[in-house]
């Protein structure tokens, strides 16, 4: 009786946990139904908002139509990515008409709400909606935000400021920039495309002066994308004034010798004797492309150099030099007094000699037959 | 004059894959005038290049999905018929190493995107003009 009380309860316990699972197994099911289904219908609208006012957005480049659809709040999102999308792909006036369009479909003012939304996705498409409306009174909102802890949303907002008002965003840009070590220097560069390289150079230059060791000398590296020169006086004055780190020096002396500019050539020899590697590598690397005649038997005594890469560079920097012909490398080469520097100048040699018998491909059948 | 009045009935090969931007070149060319035969990608292309006669002009986007424009420049120019055919290339990338090449492989010009409509339709009326008296040159 017992054995049967106790199997009894082990059947309904066995039941109830089959029935469990079958119900658990139904209500996933229906969650993926259902999330497919909205994923659908999403894509769906976004589809419908696409073809409809994708005829409607190019044309408003060239003319603004004269009758628009009604935008509903809910394919509003999906309204300004596309619009977004669409101001990136024109410049010149027609952006002007497009900024009318989206104020005509009461897109500053949802974008301005979708500023305090939850999703990061949509603070971020509201931030960038703004900048592009150079919406002036988000102006303060955007500041706060170029504090925030995630850096994609502080680089975001800082060029949305850039785009409504770049001379008013640059004071507030600089000390930022000096600061923030999660801001990719590449993404700054980025950043200041909009403004022009001059401005960009001559910021990024100054945030550089006032930032720590590591994040300036990593701006300082990243001022030669932006090929504007304007970086290099708030540079030359920091290397006046005080003595930079090592780090600070290398970068400026790689711009430097990027820029080419000759009032920056005897900076860059004083450095040729650095008590420090890397100085002396990057002194010998801008050397090879600004210097100048007299420069030559500098850049030969760096290739008995203690380290091995401060060789290397300065043999690279020999090959690099204007007026070295593979004739004179060769007659160089034959010069040399030590093993180390002679077999540094060798690579640079076959390069040049590859790129002779290249030159000329058509001589030696002629020859040959002769 | 307006460029619509001297584009008219002219015809250009776009080659461009990403959407928004076909079509708001697409629109701006034809608003100018311009008839548009719009390909997305690199293979639909080569067969548009060997079937079709040459159009008057080809836009043609460096970045495409299964080549590079670069790659389909080369192709078009060893076509006999299209020899001649003044290429435009599309490029968000101004290196001079794209331009460079671009050059070599026989491009007539390169429009830096994001396009502005004006430009665009000046350059591509520049490189028509330039293209037909090129050809009257020779004639």
């Amino acid at each position: 009786m017992l054995a049967l009380n106790h199997s009894d309860l082990t059947l309904r316990v066995g039941s109830i946990a089959v029935l469990c699972i079958y119900s658990a197994v139904i209500l996933l099911l229906l969650g993926i139904l259902l999330l497919r289904f909205i994923r659908l219908a999403k894509e769906r609208r976004r589809r419908t908002v696409t073809e409809t006012w994708r005829p409607l957005l190019a044309q408003c480049v060239v003319e603004m139509p004269d009758r628009l659809p009604t935008l509903k709040p809910r394919d509003h999102v999906a309204f300004l990515h596309l619009w977004n999308h669409c101001f990136e792909s024109i410049r010149g006036d027609a952006r002007t008409q497009l900024n009318e369009l989206a104020r005509r479909m009461g897109t500053d003012q949802f974008a301005k709400r979708l500023l305090r939304a939850r999703l990061l996705r949509r603070r971020l498409l509201a931030i960038v909606t703004l900048g592009h409306l150079q919406e002036r009174s988000v102006w303060n909102e955007l500041a706060v935000m170029l504090q925030a802890d995630n850096a994609f949303l502080s680089l975001v907002a800082a060029k949305a400021l850039l785009n409504i008002d770049a001379q008013a965003a640059i004071p507030l840009l600089i000390p930022v920039m000096s600061h923030r070590k999660d801001w990719s220097p590449l993404k700054v560069v980025a950043m200041f495309e909009a403004v022009g390289p001059d401005l960009a150079a001559e910021t990024i230059a100054k945030a550089a002066t006032q930032a720590s060791p590591e994040i300036a000398a990593r701006l300082i590296r990243h001022l030669a994308a932006t090929r504007s020169s304007q970086g290099l006086p708030p540079l030359r004055a920091l290397l006046q004034e005080e003595a930079p780190s090592d780090d600070v020096l290398s970068a400026c002396l790689f711009l430097f010798g990027q820029c080419s500019d000759p009032r920056d050539v005897s900076t860059v020899r004083e450095h040729l004797n650095h008590t420090t590697w890397y100085v002396r590598l990057q002194a010998a690397s801008a050397l090879g492309k600004m210097g100048v005649e007299e420069d030559e038997p500098r850049l030969i005594r760096l290739l008995d150099d203690d380290h091995w890469w401060v060789r290397y560079r300065a043999a690279e920097a020999l090959s690099n030099l204007p007026w070295m012909t593979p004739e004179k490398l060769a007659d160089l080469c034959g010069e040399l007094s030590t093993i180390e520097s002679h077999e540094h100048l060798l690579p640079f040699m076959a390069q040049t000699n590859v790129g002779k018998t290249v030159q000329v491909p058509t001589v030696a059948p002629h020859s040959h037959r002769a | 004059m307006t460029s619509a009045d001297t584009s008219s009935g002219l015809t250009i090969l776009m080659v461009e894959n990403e959407e928004v931007t076909a079509c708001l070149l697409e629109f701006v060319l034809q608003k100018n005038g311009y008839r548009v035969i719009h390909s997305n990608n690199g293979e639909h292309a080569k067969s548009l290049i060997t079937t079709m006669e040459p159009p008057d002009a080809v836009l043609l986007d460096i970045f495409l999905p299964d080549t590079t424009g670069l790659d389909l420049l080369a192709y078009l120019r060893t076509q006999e018929q299209w020899k001649k055919t003044p290429v435009a290339m599309l490029t968000a990338n101004t290196e001079n190493l794209d331009t460079r090449k671009a050059a070599l492989l026989g491009a007539n010009d390169y429009i830096v995107k994001p396009v502005s409509p004006t430009q665009l339709a000046t350059r591509l009326n520049r490189l028509l003009r330039d293209s037909h008296k090129k050809q009257t040159r020779v004639a």
